[in-house]
């Protein structure tokens, strides 16, 4: 692991200002994070903090980057080739206690998750409510969000970034909530 | 693969694209913040369709591949709690006492929102006086009668303007019904509106005016509430229907 000094190296690559090289880089963790979820591999964290790893000391090394993004994509490819290559046999492990872990989930009760979104959703402005419960209604999605988005004056793509920032806005109200249950 | 579709983001995500259509879809992944924010979404579309049990046997074991993680899992959580929030809200009895003891929270919320519709039933109705003085065209009426029962089936269909932007609403009330708070709920959606306390017209009928945004074609019941509206009797309640045409 390459340590605080090459972190910096990244977060001075990421922008000059500190705060703003913060918020970039838990941006590009959690695109990584997804990237290692969507690609099926095992431990996703460690993985996309390896790749953050690498390409921090590659910066450190002195190595010319130009689109910082494209080569983190490079780096990251490169570490979900050898993930999948070299821990085959951890990978079907954690699949194993994955599904073991979802099963339980399945077979939990939900009202501890139902109860907090009632609480969550409460907490939320009614327009917000509204909004996160019409976009994300089951039936004729792509009808009402056309519809939503028409009757809000704003694009989908606005429509889109509105509503992901709520669902993960109730998200995590929801997982604060479910914890606070448990104790 | 040149601009991905709707349709393959959900391909990749369920792990079906081949290896050069992949690198393609992922390389834009880490370019386009856009293009992430669409498979983010995408992705919750697919734990929906999941918790509300839209997905084949083949694609449900595909995305629970993507379940690896704590957080991965809490979002099917909120997915299935999503998909099963309105029908239990609905069901009588349905919700532990703990949901009563939110009601002051409930009710205080309730305030809020009810200064938001009569602000936007405000805006509505100047859109309303400015747009037409006669009022055509902006303001479409609807006539409930109570239904036989209240299992009964029939809901009476409205045709509304789509360009209407206010709904008076018009509901029988029984005498001794003189002041009674109202609501709204649709079926998806839950209560999509609440307003009171509203007085019964001498010839006992009750006038609601509301914003026509928030009654979307489909159905919908209109609650008459004897008192503050998360915690009053239900005295009646008048199933509809809207569409606009």
């Amino acid at each position: 692991m390459g340590g605080p000094l090459h972190l910096k190296s990244l977060l001075v690559h990421l922008a000059d200002e500190g705060e703003r090289a913060g918020k970039l880089y838990l941006e590009l963790r959690d695109k990584l994070l997804r990237f290692f979820i969507w690609s099926r591999c095992p431990f996703p964290d460690e993985l996309a903090d390896e790749v953050l790893d690498r390409t921090a000391r590659r910066l450190d090394e002195g190595e010319e980057v130009v689109n910082l993004h494209s080569f983190v994509f490079g780096v990251a490819r490169l570490v979900r080739r050898e993930a999948l290559e070299t821990h085959a046999r951890r990978e079907s492990k954690h699949r194993e206690m994955a599904a073991a872990s979802l099963s339980t989930t399945q077979g939990e009760p939900h009202d501890s998750a139902a109860l907090c979104l009632e609480k969550c959703l409460g907490k939320l402005p009614p327009e917000a409510r509204a909004l996160i419960l019409d976009y994300y209604a089951g039936e004729a999605r792509d009808r009402n969000r056309v519809r939503l988005a028409a009757q809000l004056n704003i694009s989908s793509h606005a429509l889109r970034n509105r509503a992901l920032r709520l669902r993960k806005t109730l998200t995590a109200c929801v997982a604060t909530c479910m914890q606070k249950d448990r104790r | 693969m040149s601009e991905p579709s709707g349709a393959d983001i959900r391909r990749y995500l369920l792990g079906q694209l081949s290896d050069p259509e992949r690198e393609q879809l992922e390389q834009r992944l880490f370019e386009d913040a856009a293009f992430d924010a669409a498979v983010q979404d995408a992705e919750l579309d697919l734990l929906d369709d999941y918790a509300r049990g839209r997905l084949s046997e083949s694609e449900k074991k595909h995305v629970e591949e993507l379940l690896a993680t704590p957080d991965q899992q809490l979002k099917l959580r909120v997915a299935q709690a999503m998909a099963a929030w309105p029908v239990r809200r609905r069901e009588p009895g349905s919700w532990p006492l703990r949901v009563a003891a939110s009601v002051a929270v409930v009710a205080a919320l309730s305030a809020l929102w009810l200064g938001w519709n009569h602000s936007q039933l405000r805006s509505e109705l100047q859109a309303q006086k400015s747009l037409s003085p006669a009022g055509a065209g902006v303001q479409a009426s609807l006539s409930l009668v109570a239904p036989a029962t209240r299992s009964s089936h029939s809901r009476p269909q409205f045709s509304i303007s789509p360009t209407a932007q206010v709904l008076k609403i018009e509901a029988p009330a029984e005498p001794d019904a003189t002041e009674v708070w109202v609501a709204i709920e649709s079926s998806g959606r839950g209560r999509v509106f609440q307003a009171g306390p509203i007085r019964r017209t001498g010839g006992g009928v009750l006038v609601v005016w509301v914003p026509a945004a928030v009654v979307a074609d489909g159905e919908h019941e209109l609650l008459l509430l004897g008192g503050q509206p998360d915690a009053g009797e239900l005295i009646a309640a008048y199933p509809f229907a809207v569409s606009r045409r």
